[in-house]
């Protein structure tokens, strides 16, 4: 009864902590930084802290909204043969289903934060971004005499010293401080723990999925000295690890302003294990560092209208029973094309009768 | 050296101390590398970023960040020519970071970089395997004071590499993505300028592609993306490297004087073994000489190819020691202290030698005009490349097989002559026989030791590598452990040829002054009580067991 009575309150005021996807739909088709400030501002719900992120720091919010349009864009794509098929505002269900602490808003949040992360690494890798960092440097000297040499400040001694590799970590904390933002002024709620968990575990996971490759250039090429690099995995790659976990999502419930898992046991033979059940602190447990949580069961997504939705192959579960239609249409289609290693050039245009199911 | 090195004539007790100050230094080699260096090099990663030139590169005008065209995504752009050197991928180096736009140094001794081609699967773009990538590369750098985008051609190339792509079955879908090998791109032997740019593009030939589909760039499949890294050598590896080799440079020289002395004040002519301690003394010395302070003042590309042969000819020389040391204490063979006499053996070590010094030539010699050359890239370059190695690979093979041999046969005729007892009827020939047993044991020991650290060392590089990668990468105990590995190999190398050279000279306690003592039947062995008696000997100890 008092969970209704929050999502009913929820519903009355616009809550902030997802307010800022709608940085997704900001317009960002004008390329000139100028106009990004403004964007900010057109943003509602934005805590004042992120607003003036956003406004100090234009050219990163840039790609901050690129990697969460991705991760969306990507979220949609994972699930569009699905019931639930990542819309983040359903008429139906009265509320959005991000406001429901479910495990579609685990991986919601989960894929938004590695999204963004992934973005902010990208450009930093491209170079379009002057404020990456180096990450952490091991071992750095004060007394370097090459340091000497130049004298603003720390950072390019460093980078003689022991280089700057990082890409990864600069996307991460810029990340954690914006997407967190909300949720970190409300740590004590079970709904905003939830939220920096997943988001923790979206980026951790992304950290995970990165690949490894080496190269050799010792005396004559020999691999005597050997130097390795991490690869930022493709977004897609990533989704699809991030879609198992979401099929694995752990239920946690609230005590005490901790979250606490059932950790079920494996060697569950006879009845009797059910006895030594453990709870497991959220926090602290080294077994859910990699796992998404929610709270809340997922509401039924028969329930909302699935009408007119187009359902691919997958229509006895899209449309919940319902029964679909099948149109065929004539679309025109690029054809004989010539291709060359980027894109095409030199196309004709064909018709192409297709055949698309739609739910009744 | 028949008989009388100073190794003999040393007391337990000082040659304890000797062996545990030198197991000292060795520590603090390893430490120095271990806790003071960074890890030996880094990279840095650079995703080009795609930009639209419409005049094609014709102008000679350098694309850079700031006057990019950006395309976001290749797939969706639409070319307005058919030789697409309206794309131009573009990366500077090194990145802006924090705000400040860092420079590369000189203390980075080498640069060089190698290319990520992205390639998606399609089923419009067909990827052909080994297809021929053509690649129009320039580079250009900037002064440190020269303006923000005042960039000069360093050089400009033609780069041809074959793309090895792999995809497995359930990735065949359109998106799926192709795991190509990477491709060394440039290797600069100085990094003399502090800004690099790179400017490449792929150009198409549309009708030798109808023509010949096997030319350059028709089968590439669908490119998404370059990506560059670049590798260097850490600033603070080459300080600490530099320092211990300047370091060490005046101690071997020292100990190689000694030496010279000590053998030259015999009445006879050195013997082939002294000499080749000589030689072995000589390389180190060439090894150690920190040339590379010249690079971080004036511009010396030629530094890596240096380096290279100087690590060659103390390998070749340490090879020809171990088979000549081995050789010359076979005990019954009359052929010793003749050079000749080895030169079958010693053909496969200049062999193998050679054969990579070849390579070598090649590949970094040809680097000093063209970075972006490779002998791998065309398919006779690798050929030969592959030629190269393998032949060195068989010599060395050869080599040890053959050094195995004489090893054995040494061991097998020391154990004859004691079983024998032959020579125990004079004691003085028996005293010299049990010298050069006692000499052999003493470097067989030694070697295996040095052999054993070395090997030891090398798994705990790739074992704190391996951490230092992990799932989650943290510092560990062993992950400044590939500059140990270096620090601690170089200072092995030092202590043992210093060692040779102190240990294998003549000692002038009994021989100042003596004859050529190599016919094992002269008698002229005088035993000096005096040394005998007061202190234990090592060499007595040692051979104890064996003789009572």
């Amino acid at each position: 009864m008092q969970r209704l009575l929050v999502i009913l309150c929820l519903l009355c005021i616009p809550n902030p902590a997802s307010s800022w996807w709608l940085l997704s739909k900001a317009d960002t088709s004008s390329p000139n930084s100028s106009s990004s400030p403004i964007l900010c501002k057109n943003v509602p719900g934005l805590t004042p802290q992120q607003k003036r992120m956003c406004h100090d720091n234009p050219n990163i919010i840039k790609y901050l909204i690129s990697g969460l349009r991705s991760a969306l864009h990507t979220c949609e794509y994972t699930f569009q043969r699905e019931a639930w098929n990542c819309t983040l505002t359903l008429p139906g269900v009265g509320t959005s289903p991000l406001q429901i602490a479910s495990r579609e808003s685990a991986y919601v949040y989960a894929i938004s934060a590695a999204g963004v992360s992934h973005s902010l690494a990208r450009a930093c890798s491209k170079g379009l971004i002057d404020d990456c960092g180096c990450g952490e440097t091991p071992q750095s000297s004060e007394s370097l005499p090459i340091a000497s040499r130049s004298s603003s400040g720390s950072s390019p001694s460093d980078f003689v010293w022991s280089g700057c590799s990082d890409n990864v970590k600069f996307g991460n904390s810029f990340g954690r401080k914006f997407v967190d933002q909300y949720d970190r002024q409300h740590a004590t709620e079970p709904r905003s723990q939830m939220n920096l968990h997943n988001n923790r575990v979206g980026r951790r996971l992304l950290a995970n999925a990165m690949n490894r490759e080496c190269k050799c250039h010792g005396v004559s090429g020999s691999c005597v000295t050997k130097t390795c690099w991490k690869v930022m995995p493709k977004f897609d790659e990533f989704a699809a690890r991030l879609h198992e976990k979401y099929q694995l999502a752990k239920l946690v419930t609230n005590n005490d302003q901790k979250l606490f898992v059932r950790s079920t046991p494996t060697s569950g033979l006879s009845g009797r294990t059910e006895r030594y059940v453990k709870t497991l602190d959220v926090s602290t447990s080294k077994q859910m560092r990699n796992e998404l949580i929610y709270l809340d069961a997922s509401p039924n997504y028969c329930a909302i209208d699935v009408k007119d939705r187009e359902c691919g192959e997958k229509c006895a579960n899209i449309c919940c029973g319902r029964g679909w239609r099948t149109t065929r249409e004539i679309v025109d289609e690029p054809c004989h094309c010539q291709f060359v290693w980027c894109c095409e050039v030199k196309c004709k245009t064909c018709k192409k009768m297709v055949e698309r199911n739609f739910c009744l | 050296m028949a008989g009388g090195a100073v190794i003999e004539n040393l007391s337990n007790r000082k040659l304890f101390v000797i062996f545990a100050g030198l197991l000292v230094i060795q520590i603090m080699f390893f430490l120095i590398g271990a806790w003071y260096s960074p890890s030996p090099s880094s990279y840095m990663e650079f995703e080009m970023i795609t930009c639209r030139d419409e005049t094609k590169g014709l102008s000679g005008k350098w694309i850079h960040r700031d006057n990019c065209q950006q395309i976001g995504e290749l797939s969706e752009f639409t070319p307005s020519s058919f030789d697409l050197r309206e794309i131009v991928f573009v990366a500077k180096m090194p990145h802006i970071r924090d705000g400040i736009e860092l420079e590369y140094s000189p203390w980075f001794q080498f640069l060089l970089g190698v290319l990520h081609v992205d390639v998606e699967y399609s089923t419009h773009f067909k990827y052909v395997a080994n297809a021929q990538l053509e690649l129009e590369v320039r580079m250009g750098y900037r002064e440190k004071k020269s303006a923000k985008n005042d960039w000069k051609e360093l050089t400009t190339s033609n780069v041809t590499r074959t793309l090895y792509c792999s995809i497995p079955e359930d990735e065949k879908k359109d998106g799926g993505t192709y795991d190509c090998e990477m491709l060394d791109l440039f290797e600069l032997g100085s990094s003399s300028y502090p800004f690099y740019l790179i400017n490449i593009r792929i150009p198409i030939d549309q009708q030798a592609c109808q023509y010949d589909p096997r030319s350059p760039n028709c089968q590439i499949g669908k490119l998404t993306g370059l990506r560059l890294i670049e590798i260097h050598q850490n600033g603070g590896f080459t300080l600490v490297w530099l320092w211990t080799k300047t370091f060490m440079t005046p101690v071997v020289a020292a100990c190689l004087w000694w030496y010279y002395n000590r053998i030259n004040q015999l009445a006879r002519n050195p013997l082939l073994l002294e000499r080749a301690i000589l030689y072995l003394g000589l390389s180190l010395a060439i090894l150690d000489f920190p040339i590379e302070w010249i690079s971080l003042t004036t511009h010396f590309p030629i530094l890596l190819l240096v380096s290279d042969l100087r690590q060659g000819l103390f390998y070749t020389v340490l090879f020809s020691f171990w088979l000549i040391f081995a050789g010359e204490h076979l005990i019954d063979d009359t052929t010793r202290n003749n050079i000749n006499s080895y030169r079958f053996n010693l053909f496969f070590i200049i062999t193998g030698s050679s054969a990579l010094l070849v390579y070598d030539l090649v590949e970094r010699g040809v680097q000093l005009y063209d970075p972006f050359y490779s002998v791998w890239s065309s398919p006779t370059g690798s050929q030969i490349a592959y030629c190269a190695i393998f032949i060195s690979a068989i010599s060395t093979v050869i080599y040890f097989g053959f050094l195995l041999f004489k090893i054995v046969r040494v061991w097998n005729t020391i154990k004859n002559k004691r079983s024998a007892q032959l020579y125990q009827t004079s004691e003085n020939r028996r005293l010299k026989v049990e010298g050069v047993i006692y000499r052999f044991k003493f470097l067989m020991l030694f070697t295996l030791l040095c052999a054993a650290f070395t090997i030891i060392a090398y798994f705990m590089k790739q074992y704190g590598e391996a951490q230092l990668h992990g799932d989650e990468a943290r510092d560990g105990f062993l992950t400044g452990s590939t500059s140990a590995f270096f620090t601690g190999a170089f200072g092995m190398c030092n202590i043992y040829v210093l060692l040779l050279l102190a240990m294998y000279a003549p000692s002038h306690k009994h021989y100042r002054g003596a004859t050529q003592l190599i016919d094992e039947n002269d008698d002229e062995i005088i035993d000096d009580p005096s040394n005998q008696h007061t202190e234990s000997n090592a060499m007595t100890t040692f051979l104890k067991p064996s003789t009572d």
